[in-house]
């Protein structure tokens, strides 16, 4: 099964965002950018190309599909 | 979270007054009034009184949480639907689930206890009034279970 990898810590990180400045940024909860930071989250994709673009980046750089060995 | 738990608690405890303000009214106090071609009657029972109170006091203490944690939310508005994102939407809709599944399975179940109390005559000497305690119990029940089933999993989603 294929799930969605993410770079938004890194990124965020990189950029000097806090969790709560990222958040504010593309309209979530704190507990939402924890959330996808963990991996716990699928954003939908207005959400990902929100905070692609707030990185200046293409969503494909941001987001990417793994495959799992199940 | 503290939204969705305060308004799945107030809602579990509002449950189990209204069941026992219906099972058992203890003593029922009336007050009839009767004109030309015109009666007016009303019922009430200390453990119904103590319900409404409840109801007014948990309107004011409700309104205060909204305005004290700032929830984007109106007072007709349900607090455990109200989502800040689309996170807590996807939430919302998964905990709506496992409370649809839990009360249907519920009322199923309910319905089964009615009919074999009815069929096999398990309440037959029992007074009239029990049939109406064991249904009322079984809506209580049911509606108390599928309240705690939304919040548990709405919080363990809201964690991962």
């Amino acid at each position: 099964m294929a799930t969605i990898v993410n770079r938004v810590r890194e990124l965020r990180e990189a950029h000097g965002l806090s969790q709560a400045a990222l958040a504010e940024a593309v309209g979530v909860t704190r507990q939402t950018i924890i959330s996808l930071e963990r991996g716990g989250y699928v954003p939908s994709l207005l959400l990902a190309m929100s905070l692609a673009e707030r990185f200046g980046m293409a969503v494909e750089d941001v987001f990417a599909k793994e495959e799992d060995a199940l | 979270m503290s939204k969705v738990v305060f308004e799945c608690s107030a809602n579990g405890a509002l449950f189990l007054l209204m069941g026992a303000a219906f099972m058992f009214p203890f003593e029922v106090h009336e007050l009839n009034v009767t004109a030309h071609g015109f009666a007016f009657s009303v019922s009430t029972s200390p453990a119904l009184l103590l319900f409404l109170a409840s109801l007014l006091a948990w309107v004011l203490v409700r309104l205060a949480f909204i305005r004290r944690m700032r929830v984007r939310a109106s007072m007709l508005d349900n607090l455990e639907l109200a989502a800040e994102d689309e996170r807590e939407r996807a939430i919302s809709s998964r905990a709506s689930r496992s409370a649809y599944v839990t009360a249907m399975t519920g009322l199923i179940a309910c319905l089964g206890v009615l009919a074999a109390a009815y069929i096999f005559g398990l309440l037959a000497d029992a007074p009239a009034s029990t049939m109406y305690r064991v249904a009322v119990g079984c809506v209580v029940g049911v509606l108390f279970v599928v309240n705690a089933v939304y919040c548990a999993r709405w919080c363990v989603e809201y964690r991962r």
